[in-house]
């Protein structure tokens, strides 16, 4: 009961902070919005069990990528009054009702198999093992730390000076 | 031995935290906050007194003497100051924003306290990912302080919160790279495996170079001398709380060292043993040790001069960095390879290890050769 | 740099830092109470008087910048306002007049000067507390000017001019008697008989005229051919003086033909220490003691001396135990030097003879044995502000000490010693009540004065009791009560005399302590012809008016340090901010305006009241913030 009146809780806060990081004017209010939609799924994963995806949910979202994003947008102007130049709106639109209509079709349409089995006491472990073990995803996490270090060394290519 | 263990069960048996202690869930709940809040508020009085008595004997002075005994009563002079000062908000800043970044700042600090042991069992929440709960929260704080200083439409709060921003990032890679190490000998995030795990040798000297990094990293992330550039008086008169008066100003204030205490107890837990020490009581044993650490803080307050801002990206990024992860595979080899070596030789192994990593890595590192701006 | 050497330098700063947490704090440890406000308050106005500016160049020298410009006429007259010092004066001697004769070659008429106030004007050369130099407008600037050195200059070189110009008034038939021949009783006794004619007979209990002046002071301050010469003056206008005669009471003596009496008994009575073993024979009293010696009785003391108080008398007690022979003296007293009520001179005598201070200390008991005494001492720590002004000292618990001695010698104060026979009503320690004003007594026909009213005071102020008294008498026995004397000629307009010239006092010459101990002669040389010359010419002249031509302050300059408004001895220089300077300048133009009225159409205002125009301080703003930052 109480678990359901959390979730609901979370799930309307998740909906309403993303529809002012779309709506709101004020670009560094939305960014705290997208901050607060963040920290409300985090909450829904502590919820679902998943206390390593709800950490790792903060640290990099909340903790790295918004932070990185007001960095960003302390550097632009017009942070109040949001982009004024911006004429893209009815096609924005369009392609967002799209694609809502296209996900919530797959989600909906998918049979989810729903597992009955009580949550894994430390996900951390199970998460690990799945991760770095033997018949694990080792090959994707390395390929992805690889796809990082090259973004790495082309962003420090790019900024270089000459 | 049991302490180089890859078992993530070996120290189940120590967490002695029975699941209702010391009631139901809510009795529990409500008991621990209200201790918490208590522990931060009180703390952070006798922090301030301490610090300021401290930091004067370090300078040859007295320090506050005149309210109370030894101006015990001082902070609490200051704060009925604060209180009964004008609330201020800038006429064109944000005041949304204006008036929730002190709270956004503070929550978050205070939220580190529940996954914090006291004692064995003592505290809010004993969470599987505990460490990483404690690094994914801290990051919070500085989404706070960015508010603070965005909403006071002033350019020096803003700059320096952009400055708390970057060094935020830049030393929290180092910090949770040290904490790695310690999680991989103890097997476990849990903050109560992890101080189970050094009942016989605490982490800092199975790991001093991760202590050394985590410490340094800690002074950043609280922003403490000689990282002290969010505030640097000189530069931006008082940083991203310039704007702030009265109440909002005391809970900036209180979060900073809320802050320190977090930092002093997370040391105190994952690098010097936590509550556990002979004779006297756990809990006094995890005070003493907070109290040591925090007193450490002021020394080398008292000391070091405050670093500039590309000095302090290039520590993180050209020295701290490195070294963190050296460090890593040095424990990751030693948790592997030799799981069952004596752990003395471990940490004479690991002194050596630092000594030369440090002194050899200096050799290159050069301070303020160029020019970062941030 | 390498980091290397980073390392280095935080690790000496890290263990630097830890040393500095076991030294003792330094710390300013100012006292608990509040303090006295300074006038130097700093604003953003600073505004000159026209009217109260002397052109005494006090500001402009006082200014670390040299910022305020002054042009005078260059006659000067005198002022309305007497100056810092002759206002300090109990008597009121002209001190400036004094110093300008002194300096224009002639002591003997600076002498003159003294005579027409005091009839001692030697013994003050020698031993004047001088209030005066701590007026000094000088001493704002750098150190006060030397007034007592120049009086003493002046009667070194006295030719004794005055003496023709004085003159005795004729007799007026009617007689007055006169209780103890200090300094207030022949004060008093010169001007009653010199001035307005009666005759005057002192009493005088001891075989020695002159009070605490013969007994109280020792020999080597006050040289005693000086004292008998002054005395010698006194005897000279027709007072006589009955030594070893006590009198029972002034009322018989008002029934033996005199018209009035005037008791000036002088305060000779110890103050008792109050603590157990004080009536030991080896415990002396200050004043007995020092009275016994200068009677010439010999006194033996033993090689260690203890002295209690910090008082003059203290100070001479001491002075004089070593010339005794005493070998080892300390002073005992309960604050610290800077509360000592002895005067700076002496207790840098003292120290130089030799004498050990013990400071914070004060007895507790006396324990005597055969061969020694013992001398319980406690230390003390200074508490609150007291009435006089000085920090209480407390006791501080379990600290007792001894000190083995041969002597002690309490000086802690003395009382007056009014018999029951005088039938005169005595306050608070034993002080004769008087009319402030006119010193009369409880009975019509008896005055009393000095410090039998005071308590124990200077020589100058009892001087300035027995002019008073002398006063009151002559008014009372029917005279003019007008007791003042020419003996110079005024001064006309004066020219400005060189100077002020800057630089410190010349040094005084003292004969070497080690000769000072082994007799009672004079321990302080006179200055020579030049170096009173260049005193003189380092005074101010506060009292000489002269017209202020030009007043102005370079505004660039000025830091609004306050210093010249702290230094101005006539309050002629404000400091504060602009709002007090605006309604100031309200009341003016209000004024102003309403003087641009017809006689006739004039009504009372508010502001027309001429009382409340008296109370407006007619100022010239020199620095206008606005405006000199427009500019």
């Amino acid at each position: 009961m109480a678990l359901e009146i959390a979730f609901w809780v979370l799930a309307i806060v998740a909906i309403a902070a993303a529809l002012a990081v779309v709506t709101l004017r004020n670009v560094f209010r939305a960014a705290l919005s997208l901050i607060l939609c963040f920290l409300a799924v985090a909450g829904i994963f502590i919820i679902l069990s998943a206390d390593f995806l709800a950490a790792v949910q903060i640290l990099i979202y909340v903790g790295a990528i918004s932070v990185l994003i007001i960095l960003a947008i302390m550097l632009t102007r017009e942070v109040e009054r949001g982009s004024l130049s911006n004429k893209l709106v009815v096609p924005v639109l369009i392609s967002a009702v799209l694609f809502f209509g296209t996900v919530t079709f797959a989600m909906l349409k998918t049979s989810w198999s729903l597992v009955s089995l009580p949550p894994a006491e430390a996900t951390t472990v199970a998460l690990a093992s799945k991760l770095f073990g033997e018949d694990g995803f080792i090959l994707t996490v390395e390929i992805a730390a690889i796809l990082l270090l090259a973004t790495i060394i082309g962003a420090i290519t790019i900024v270089r000076e000459k | 031995m049991a302490i180089l263990s890859t078992n993530p069960n070996s120290f189940s048996q120590l967490a002695v935290l029975p699941p209702d202690w010391p009631g139901n869930f809510w009795l529990h709940w409500v008991v621990f906050t209200v201790i918490i809040l208590a522990f931060v508020l009180n703390t952070a009085l006798i922090f301030i007194w301490l610090e300021r008595r401290a930091l004067g004997r370090f300078q040859v002075r007295l320090g506050p003497n005149r309210v109370g005994p030894f101006g015990l009563l001082q902070p609490i002079a200051d704060v009925l100051k604060l209180l009964t000062k004008e609330d201020m908000i800038p006429a064109k800043g944000d005041k949304l924003v204006f008036w929730l970044a002190p709270l956004v700042a503070f929550v978050p600090v205070l939220m580190i306290f529940a996954v914090i042991p006291f004692q064995s069992g003592a505290l809010l929440a004993d969470l599987n990912i505990g460490i990483l709960y404690v690094v994914a929260i801290s990051s919070v704080a500085a989404v706070g302080v960015f508010m603070a200083g965005w909403a006071s439409n002033n350019k020096y709060s803003l700059i320096g919160a952009m400055r708390d921003v970057a060094m935020l990032i830049s030393y929290e890679i180092p910090i949770v790279l040290s904490i790695v190490g310690v999680v991989l000998i103890t097997g476990s995030l849990s903050l109560t495996e992890i101080v189970g795990a050094q009942r016989d040798i605490p982490f800092i000297l199975l790991q001093p170079l991760g202590f050394l990094i985590f410490f340094i990293g800690s002074l950043a992330e609280s922003n403490r001398t000689p990282f002290d550039l969010v505030e640097a008086d000189s530069e931006l008169v008082a940083g991203y709380h310039i704007e702030y008066s009265g109440m909002k100003f005391a809970t900036l204030f209180l979060a900073e060292y809320a802050e320190v205490i977090a930092m002093s107890a997370l040391m105190t837990t994952l690098f010097l043993g936590g509550w556990q020490g002979p004779l006297l009581p756990p809990i006094i044993w995890f005070l003493i040790k907070v109290f040591a650490v925090f007193l450490f803080i002021v020394w080398i307050r008292s000391t070091i001069p405050r670093m500039r801002i590309d000095q302090v990206m290039a520590f993180a990024w050209k020295f701290l960095l490195p070294l963190a992860l050296i460090n890593l595979l040095i424990t990751s080899l030693q948790v592997v390879f030799w799981p069952e070596a004596s752990p003395w030789l471990i940490v004479f192994l690991n002194l050596v290890a630092m000594v030369v990593l440090v002194l050899s890595w200096s050799r290159f590192f050069r301070l303020g050769g160029e020019r970062i701006e941030v | 740099m390498r980091f290397e050497h980073y390392g280095n330098g935080i690790a000496k700063g890290m263990a630097l830092t830890l040393k500095h947490l076991f030294r003792k704090p330094i710390t300013t440890q100012y006292p608990e109470e509040k303090l006295t406000v300074s006038r130097r308050i700093r604003g953003n106005v600073l505004a000159w008087s026209q009217e109260k500016c002397i052109g005494c160049y006090t500001c402009a020298q006082s200014c670390p910048h040299g910022c305020i410009d002054i042009m005078t006429s260059e006659k000067g007259t005198k002022g309305l306002v007497p100056a810092p010092c002759s206002q300090s004066c109990p008597a009121h001697v002209d001190v400036p007049r004094y110093i300008r004769l002194i300096t224009a070659g002639k002591p003997s008429e600076a002498v003159a000067v003294n005579r027409e106030k005091i009839p001692f004007p030697s013994v003050c050369a020698y031993i004047c507390a001088h209030p005066c130099e701590a007026a000094c407008s000088r001493g704002q600037i750098d150190e006060p000017i030397a007034i007592r050195m120049l009086k003493r200059f002046a009667v070194d070189n006295d030719s004794g001019l005055w003496r023709k110009r004085s003159k005795i008034a004729s007799p007026s038939g009617k007689r007055v008697a006169i209780i103890g021949s200090g300094p207030a009783g022949l004060t008093a006794a010169y001007y009653l008989t010199k001035l307005s004619g009666h005759l005057v007979t002192v009493f005088e209990a001891l075989p020695e005229p002159g009070g605490m002046m013969r007994v109280g002071i020792p020999s080597y301050r006050l040289p005693r051919d000086i004292l008998k010469a002054e005395i010698k003056e006194i005897e000279n206008v027709g007072v006589k003086i009955e030594i070893n005669t006590k009198v029972d009471s002034p009322q018989s003596l008002l029934g033996q033909g005199f018209s009035a009496v005037f008791v000036a008994t002088g305060a000779h009575q110890t103050t008792e220490i109050g603590v157990a073993g004080e009536d030991d024979p080896r415990v002396l009293g200050g004043t007995d003691f020092l009275r016994e010696v200068n009677l010439g009785k010999k006194i033996e003391l033993g090689n260690r001396v203890a002295v209690i108080g910090g008082g003059n008398t203290a100070m001479d007690s001491a002075r004089t135990a070593l010339r005794l022979g005493a070998k080892e003296v300390t002073i005992v007293y309960r604050r610290t030097r800077a509360e000592m009520p002895a005067s700076s001179e002496e207790i840098e005598a003292a120290t130089e003879e030799g004498v050990k201070f013990l400071f914070l200390t004060a007895p507790s008991q006396i324990t005597s044995s055969d061969r020694e005494l013992e001398l319980e001492c406690l230390r003390m720590k200074l508490g609150a502000e007291d009435l006089s002004g000085r920090r209480r000292p407390e006791p501080i618990a379990g600290s007792e000490f001894t000190i083995s001695l041969d002597n002690i010698i309490s000086a802690i104060g003395q009382r007056p010693l009014v018999p029951a026979s005088f039938n005169l009503a005595t306050g608070q320690g034993d002080k004769i009540q008087v009319a402030p004003d006119t010193l009369v007594t409880n009975n019509k026909a008896i005055f009393a004065g000095g410090d039998a009213i005071s308590g124990p005071a200077t020589v100058i102020e009892a001087i300035a009791a027995g002019r008073q008294a002398a006063i009151s008498i002559d008014k009372y026995l029917g005279g003019s009560g007008i007791i003042d004397e020419t003996l110079t000629p005024p001064e006309q307009i004066l020219d400005r005399l060189g100077g002020p010239i800057e630089g410190w006092r010349p040094k005084i010459d003292a004969i070497p302590h080690e000769k000072r101990l082994s007799s009672f002669s004079e321990t302080e040389l006179g200055w020579s012809k030049q170096s009173a010359s260049e005193e003189t010419q380092r005074c101010l002249r506060c009292d000489i008016t002269y017209e202020v031509e030009k007043y102005q302050l370079r505004g660039g300059q000025c830091i609004y340090c306050g210093l010249c408004v702290e230094a101005c001895p006539f309050d002629a220089l404000f400091m504060g901010y602009s709002y007090e300077r605006a309604s100031y300048r309200l009341h003016e133009q209000l004024l102003s305006k309403e003087e641009l009225l017809l006689p006739d159409k004039r009504q009372a205002s508010g502001y027309a009241h001429p009382e409340v125009e008296e109370t407006l301080p007619k100022q010239t703003l020199l620095i206008d913030r606005r405006e000199y930052f427009t500019r």
